[in-house]
């Protein structure tokens, strides 16, 4: 296809998306206006019901918590996915032990390192912070699983791969993310045995504002933190793994 | 709050226009790291706190390092 005729098709076709979309977003409520039946419904009864002052939390936790269970396993697989592609459990974890110590690494500024270094607390604190929170403030396990993912991030782009190889032990962090996902199915089947509902809310509810509250909210919240946070840091790890085979390759 | 509201679907819009019209990945990389800064305040001027918090993290941070590394493997800097 000539770039003439390219350019033909995407005039005619922009023009005929704009106009369909304006026509469409003129049939649109008023900026803001939302007439949902079921959030109005869930923002009253939500606090009552089940002791949390994040309604969202409740609703991906409690409310819809089976569509979390598929959007855990989708993330689970994916990671799985890429940990097949790269063979990155088929290596052994003392392979890199030897060689890894000896090449040099290109020296970041003291700034940089001094400036990473004293983050890294005050980031992994305010990602527990965040996961921990769910029930009470904007938050919970995905949001704080990654935010930990970034503080794990700023270990490579401050002090380099091997002291990133040293944190994340790929085997170790492996079986913390399964078990993560794990435990979201576990306390499935741990209420279904219960109360004969899956994902029912069946663990005491607590007192509304204080951190444990909000029964298997609270847990599920915890579950999911370890699961992002572990698959997300061995997502790097693998990414980094792969750069630096390449880099063995070209010597 | 009208104005910060069209000041932000603005800059979402420029932003949005500014990664795909950058044709070097490296720089595209920073610029989407800018649009997701930028999603991250419309989300939370819309009142979706917990959205922002999962963009923050996940289009500002995570996605843009995996990329570089990407980037930086492939060699088409």
């Amino acid at each position: 296809m000539s770039p003439k005729i390219r350019a033909v098709v995407f005039v005619i076709s922009a023009i005929a998306t704009f106009v369909v979309l304006v026509d469409a977003s003129l049939g649109l409520d008023h900026f803001g206006s939302f007439t949902g039946a079921y959030s109005s419904m869930l923002l009253s009864v939500a606090t009552k019901e089940r002791h949390v002052l994040n309604v969202p939390s409740a609703v991906n936790f409690d409310y819809r918590g089976f569509d979390t269970l598929g959007e855990e396993y989708i993330f689970f697989a994916a990671v799985l996915g890429v940990l097949l592609i790269f063979g990155a459990l088929h290596g052994s974890s003392t392979e890199h032990a030897g060689p890894m110590e000896t090449r040099e690494m290109p020296r970041e500024t003291s700034a940089v390192v001094w400036i990473v270094a004293g983050l890294l607390p005050f980031l992994a604190a305010m990602a527990m912070d965040i996961g921990a929170h769910g029930q009470l403030t904007p938050g919970g396990g995905f949001q704080g699983g990654a935010v930990f993912a970034s503080a794990v991030a700023c270990i490579y782009l401050g002090l380099g791969l091997p002291a990133m190889f040293r944190v994340v032990r790929e085997h170790f962090v492996d079986v913390l993310e399964s078990l993560g996902a794990l435990s979201f199915v576990g306390i499935g089947v741990g209420t279904l045995i219960a109360t004969g509902a899956f994902l029912k809310n069946a663990l005491p509810l607590g007192k509304t504002g204080e951190t444990v509250s909000g029964g298997t909210i609270y847990v599920l919240s915890c579950a999911v933190f370890l699961e992002i946070a572990c698959g997300l840091a061995l997502l790097l790890v693998t990414f980094l793994k792969q750069m630096r085979k390449q880099g063995e390759d070209q010597q | 709050m009208s104005v910060l509201y069209a000041v932000l679907y603005l800059a979402a819009a420029f932003t949005g226009a500014a990664v795909v019209f950058q044709r070097r990945p490296i720089n595209q990389l920073f610029v989407f790291s800018l649009f997701g800064t930028v999603l991250t305040l419309l989300f939370f001027a819309l009142h979706a706190p917990d959205v922002a918090l999962s963009e923050l993290a996940v289009g500002t941070v995570l996605i843009p390092v995996i990329v570089l590394i990407a980037i930086m493997k492939t060699g088409r800097v």
